[in-house]
């Protein structure tokens, strides 16, 4: 609490609870961001400056997002857009849009094999597909909610999770769960 | 019925939850705020970069010693600004006004600097100025005293200080160059420091006598400058970085306009008043000249420039005019009515198209302080919590004095 105490140090009212609601709402979120970013950015590091980033920018905002039930689809938003930025591609070393397969994690002893593979997969996806396939299969999304966070068309979150999809099959036929009886 | 479709977006999300399942962030409020600090501040900057590109009409003035011009032929005026055609004329006054967003620019009350959305910020001392400096994510700081400038972190822990002369602390108006004097042993420079790029730091020779200090920086080859004396008189020059000045046959310089290459000066005292000016840098001739307003800083684009009452009676400005830079023709003014007095202090250009300063009203107004944002359309407002005290206590809310124009 010492931190939010020195945020208070000299301001008004106003500033201190903007601060005071701004730092419980990160408190309260921050892991729920970092994981979501860990999944569009594939690396730790990576991951916590974009959180940091998305963060910081919606403290510049926060005074202007009038609806707090609102907000985590704002900053979920700029964590999306933020990932996506031109900046950003032009500055991360990794792009994961080859054809060539990332190194595989280690699989741990009750892993039932497939642990980590389609990760793996995800990892090669193209950057805007690949947040079309965390807003929709990890965060559970609606298509029209992914929609909007991506500032796209409906159709086009449709055709990019089937394409997304389809290329995860196409890679790995062992993941496809016909292949699979089949095999039985 | 579930479809093998369905069944690997299952698996798909159940193997993304594996994958972050447990991790947790470890991020303090500081951390954040801190980058969020860097961020309004670069743009800013960019913000600031963008007006001038957009301009584009930023001069080199380059001028020599003998006050003739290098570049004459190259000087290519400003475009006309869309000056409104009716002068706006607003009462000015401290009651009944709504309230407008908090000011863009930064300012200080008793407990620090307020920073355009970052609030309050602690100082460890009052400061006169103060300047971020990109280049090196630090800050620096005008003293209170106006004989010292401090350089202070990020965080505003004072990391060390130069002298200053106490006269004159300058900026552009995208506050890429800060300039002062600095008196050494019998010798003065003028520090020209640029707040992007720490490299391109230089210090210019200045005569050695009387003592000067920086008015207005109209680029990186030329800066205008005040001298004054023992006796009180004070002289007008311009300064280069080859340490070559140029005196110019003027009593004041009010400020310098580095998009259009204009300086604010007075040419003539009278009791409690005097005649001012508007000169062209490039050909020292004067684009016009007024014994009825006193002139003050250029707006950040070049397009106008504030002026008061010719006279003055020492309470700080009553009534602030907006003037059309070229012309000096009237485009808003902001007045009093009756008896009633409101002053303002410090007033500053927050936009090409707003000031905001310190109106502090006397009893009849209800002795009240606050700050008011006056747009060149004649609109006024509030944006600042008032507090009580009139024009004749102390000052509670104060601009930037490399910003404030009057």
């Amino acid at each position: 609490m010492q931190t939010l105490e020195r945020a208070g140090v000299g301001m008004g009212d106003r500033a201190q609870r903007r601060d005071v609601e701004f730092a419980e709402y990160m408190h309260a979120r921050q892991a729920t961001l970092l994981r979501t970013a860990y999944l569009l950015t594939g690396d730790r590091h990576s991951a916590e400056d974009l959180v940091q980033t998305s963060l910081a920018k919606l403290y510049l905002s926060w005074d202007k997002v009038q609806d707090r039930g609102s907000i985590d689809g704002y900053v979920r938003r700029i964590l999306v857009n933020e990932n996506n930025s031109l900046w950003r591609r032009a500055w991360k070393k990794r792009e994961f849009t080859s054809e060539t397969m990332p190194e595989r994690h280690v699989v741990e002893e009750y892993d039932d094999g497939a642990r980590g593979a389609l990760w793996d997969l995800v990892q090669t996806l193209p950057r805007k597909a690949r947040a079309v396939v965390v807003l929709r299969y990890y965060e559970q999304l609606s298509e029209a909610e992914t929609a909007e966070i991506l500032g796209i068309a409906v159709g086009t979150v449709k055709s990019q999770a089937s394409r997304a999809l389809a290329a995860l099959r196409e890679r790995a036929p062992e993941l496809n769960p016909r292949h699979s009886e089949e095999e039985r | 019925m579930s479809t093998e479709h369905d069944e690997l977006e299952r698996m798909l999300g159940r193997d993304l939850h594996r994958q972050v399942d447990g991790m947790t962030g470890l991020l303090g409020f500081d951390d954040v705020r801190g980058r969020a600090r860097r961020i309004r501040r670069n743009r800013r900057i960019a913000a600031g970069a963008g007006v001038a590109a957009a301009l584009a009409v930023i001069v080199p003035v380059g001028l020599t010693v003998g006050g003739t011009t290098q570049s004459k032929d190259e000087i290519q005026p400003a475009p006309s600004p869309d000056v409104p055609a009716v002068v706006s004329r607003t009462t000015l006054t401290v009651n009944g006004l709504s309230r407008g967003e908090a000011p863009e620019i930064e300012y200080f009350t008793p407990d620090g600097v307020v920073l355009p959305g970052e609030g309050t910020q602690a100082l460890p001392e009052n400061y006169q100025a103060l300047v971020w400096s990109v280049g090196t994510s630090s800050w620096i700081a005008l003293g209170a005293t106006r004989e010292e400038v401090i350089y202070l972190s990020e965080d505003f822990e004072p990391q060390g200080s130069s002298a200053a002369s106490g006269l004159g602390f300058a900026t552009t108006p995208e506050r890429d160059f800060v300039a002062w004097a600095v008196p050494e042993n019998g010798s003065q420079t003028l520090e020209v420091r640029s707040t992007t790029d720490p490299d391109e730091t230089t210090s210019w020779e200045l005569p050695e006598s009387p003592v000067a200090g920086p008015v207005g920086i109209l680029g990186p080859d030329s800066v205008v400058y005040e001298t004054l004396t023992n006796q009180g008189e004070t002289r007008v020059g311009l300064a280069n970085p080859d340490g070559t000045t140029t005196e110019l046959p003027y009593i004041r310089a009010l400020a310098a306009d580095p998009v259009n290459g204009l300086i604010s000066v007075q040419t003539e005292s009278r009791l409690n008043s005097g005649c001012f000016a508007v000169i062209e840098a490039a050909t020292l001739a004067v684009a016009w000249e007024t014994c009825d307003y006193r002139l003050g800083s250029f707006s950040p684009d070049g397009a106008f420039v504030m002026a008061t009452a010719a006279d003055s009676d020492g309470l700080g400005p009553t009534v602030l005019r907006v003037l059309d830079a070229r012309t000096g023709e009237l485009v808003a003014e902001f007045a009093t009515a009756g008896r009633k007095q409101v002053a303002l202090i410090r007033p500053a250009w927050e936009s090409v198209d707003t000031i905001v300063a310190t109106a502090s009203a006397t009893a009849s107004e209800g002795n009240v302080t606050t700050m008011v944002r006056m747009g060149v359309d004649g609109t006024l407002e509030e944006v600042a919590d008032p507090v009580d005290g009139s024009a004749f206590g102390d000052v509670y809310y104060y601009t930037g004095e490399d910003r404030a124009g009057l």
